[in-house]
């Protein structure tokens, strides 16, 4: 016999629905489709493509090691990093959020609260399966293409990569519920009922935020918004060691108040390291490890420069400290270059170690790449405003894109093609990459000059 | 023109304006002003909402550059880029950026340190710059861990701990209740005793009877986009 209570439910929000969006229903499932639709065909033209041409030039043993130990645990790893970020972001802002208005007015009503964010949720784990499974089937098409694998590579792969985008999918709504307090639900639908109205109208509140920051430019509004109040480390206190010395012991209590940047910064430095030797010092690693080397170790080295990027966010405030603008942006770059040098010389040092490479040519790779590092990040640091182009209707996003990974895209660009050359030429290499990090950080520190002028209208 | 007679013939600076607005487009942000507040002297700044009052404060610091006219600090150009400027100039405009993983004690020491004090005295002057704003016992609080008064207060520390002898203030009484706005109004009176120069836009008629040496008004007629200020009225601190 139908429950009365959840049928007369269904007939509330199919009116609340109507009153919102008519006969044509919300349509959330419907773009979602859509949405897949052109993933799919992006895939499959340029993915694909791209995908099957690395599978093809790569070197025999390289493809080999995919499949080997080696490749199964980096797979994991990679899943449980994966995880842990997607509970984090849970937390942060979950992936079943209304619109705030639709909070104050629906769920908020006495209907059950797994049927009035069924459709969200439902969406939620749909996209993530279905753009799980079509990843899987771009890079099981590749191997298929490129002829290192048959037909059983690509079924596994579309299986594998659905399950993964399930896990993933959940792991996250788990981190939202979890951020409403404790619980002992074991379904979907449990998770739902758990979730608190204030919970989400501050994700929801977080989203226009951080929504609007971005598209303002404003970086580090939208940082506070996701970064967590600091609390720890209230009984140590600051001294007094002169001006430069000051600076570096702020950045260094800095981060001891925030042990999770700390922790996240310099196992970002330590896995990015280990890449860096192994593309620097051997010629058949494909272009795009060292590509890759270096977009995470510009990423790890960033978070721990958080003293660099409030200096950038009070450019053109009036001064309260006695160092000219520059001279402190220099001082802030000491702790992010010594973490830098410092974790990734003694990771290059235990990969060298571990294996037949030549302990001073990794180390000083690592330590070079460090000031293209440390120059990149300046650049994102003062990169000031974002360029008029991006509120320009159709080429908006595309600009604003490019004005948020230049700086990215130059340590991953440069970075990378120089250590695909010093695989090649050796230690020769190592003065280029200093010149080229020196290079990088005289243009950040214009940047910073540009940026300190540039309210003076 | 508005002339602030200084009290001590202190160490602070002459500041001079010499008809400055600021025109962007066809918008009027500050109709063209004069005045000089002379060393040691307080000049209020009052005007309804929109007059201006904010944009001549930015002038006057040297933070942006007036559109016509020209303001001196002493003998230069009102112009934060130099040096010589920023050194004696401490801004209260809006809220400063504060690092979130700093306590409050913590920004006052980065201060001290960056101004190349005294480092064996330093933690002495960083408390007593809190205590003397009652925010003392707050000292191992971070800046999200404060009320919207106590912020106030804080930000009110950071700029009266650097060294300065010019203070430029937009309302720094907002948010205070009637006590704090009296401790401030003490605090300000004594710099200002002290011949440190001060020009400060503030709404609260207390403050302004406990400071200003002279008033400057920027209107208050609401259909008005901003009159010309050269010779405008004076009032005494008195008939504020």
């Amino acid at each position: 016999m139908p429950d009365p209570t959840r049928a007369q439910d269904r007939d509330r929000l199919a009116d609340a629905a109507y009153v919102l969006h008519g006969e044509a229903g919300s349509g959330t499932i419907r773009r979602l489709l859509y949405a897949l639709y052109l993933v799919l065909i992006f895939g499959g033209v340029y993915g694909f493509n791209l995908l099957r041409a690395m599978l093809v030039t790569a070197d025999q043993g390289w493809v080999d090691s995919l499949a080997s130990g080696w490749g199964v645990l980096a797979l994991l790893a990679t899943v449980l990093v994966a995880g842990t970020i997607a509970v984090r972001a849970g937390r942060t802002r979950g992936p079943v959020v209304p619109q705030l208005p639709y909070i104050d007015t629906v769920v908020t009503a006495a209907i059950d609260r797994a049927l009035v964010l069924r459709e969200l949720a439902a969406a939620w784990l749909i996209g993530a399966v279905g753009t799980g499974a079509l990843i899987g089937a771009l890079v099981g098409g590749a191997v298929l293409g490129a002829g290192r694998g048959g037909v059983l590579v690509i079924v596994t792969a579309v299986i594998g990569g659905a399950m993964l985008g399930l896990l993933l999918a959940v792991l996250a709504l788990l981190g939202q519920r979890a951020a409403s307090g404790p619980g002992r639900e074991t379904s979907v639908a449990g998770w739902l009922r758990g979730l608190r109205i204030a919970d989400l109208r501050t994700h929801a509140l977080r989203t226009t935020h951080i929504g609007g920051a971005v598209l303002a430019g404003d970086l580090r509004a939208a940082r506070l918004d996701i970064a967590a109040p600091v609390t720890r480390g209230r009984g140590l206190r600051l001294r007094s060691h002169g001006p430069w010395r000051t600076i570096i012991a702020r950045d260094l209590l800095g981060l001891w108040r925030t042990p999770g940047r700390l922790a996240g910064g310099l196992a970002g430095i330590v896995a990015a390291s280990a890449l860096i030797v192994v593309a620097a010092t051997q010629p058949q690693a494909p272009a795009i490890l060292a590509i890759l080397a270096m977009a995470l170790a510009y990423v790890a080295v960033g978070t721990l420069a958080e003293g660099l990027r409030l200096l950038a966010d009070t450019a053109g405030t009036p001064p309260l400290l006695g160092l000219p603008f520059r001279r402190e942006a220099v001082a802030h770059l000491v702790v992010p270059l010594l973490a830098s040098v410092i974790a990734g010389s003694m990771t290059a040092a235990v990969v060298a170690a571990a294996s037949t490479t030549d302990l001073v040519f990794a180390v000083g790779a690592v330590a070079s790449v460090s000031t293209v590092l440390i120059g990149a990040v300046t650049m994102g640091a003062f990169r000031g405003s974002p360029p008029d182009l991006s509120f320009i209707g159709e080429i908006g996003p595309m600009a604003m894109a490019y004005w948020y990974a230049r700086p990215l895209t130059v340590a991953a660009i440069s970075g990378g093609l120089l250590l695909t050359v010093a695989a090649d030429v050796g230690p020769a290499i190592l003065p280029v990459i200093l010149l080229v990090g020196l290079a990088c950080v005289g243009y950040g520190l214009h940047l910073a000059r540009k940026l300190e002028l540039g309210h003076r209208i | 023109m508005q002339r602030a007679q200084g009290h001590q013939g202190g160490g602070g600076p002459r500041v001079s304006a010499d008809a400055v607005a600021k025109i962007i487009g066809p918008v009027t942000l500050l109709a063209a002003t004069s005045l000089i507040a002379e060393p040691g002297s307080a000049l209020l700044v009052r005007g309804r909402n929109g007059i201006g009052k904010t944009t001549l404060l930015q002038i006057l610091a040297g933070l942006i550059a007036p559109s016509t006219g020209r303001v001196r600090i002493d003998d230069r150009v009102a112009d934060e880029r130099d040096t010589t400027i920023r050194a004696r100039v401490a801004t209260l405009l809006g809220a400063p950026a504060a690092y979130r993983d700093l306590t409050l004690a913590d920004h006052l020491t980065l201060i001290d340190a960056t101004w190349g004090r005294d480092r064996d005295t330093c933690d002495e002057r960083v408390q007593a710059a809190l205590d003397q704003l009652q925010i003392g016992e707050l000292a191992q609080r971070f800046p999200h861990e404060l009320s919207s008064g106590q912020g106030q207060l804080f930000r009110l520390a950071l700029t009266l701990f650097r060294p300065s002898d010019l203070l430029i203030l937009d309302e720094p009484e907002q948010r205070l209740d009637t006590d704090k706005r009296v401790l401030v109004a003490d605090l300000l009176r004594a710099r200002r005793d002290a011949g440190t120069t001060m020009i400060v836009a503030s709404h609260d008629p207390g403050l302004t009877s406990a400071l200003a040496d002279e008033v400057l008004d920027l209107g208050w007629d609401v259909t008005a986009s901003g009159p010309d200020h050269e010779g405008g009225s004076a009032q005494g601190a008195g008939d504020a």
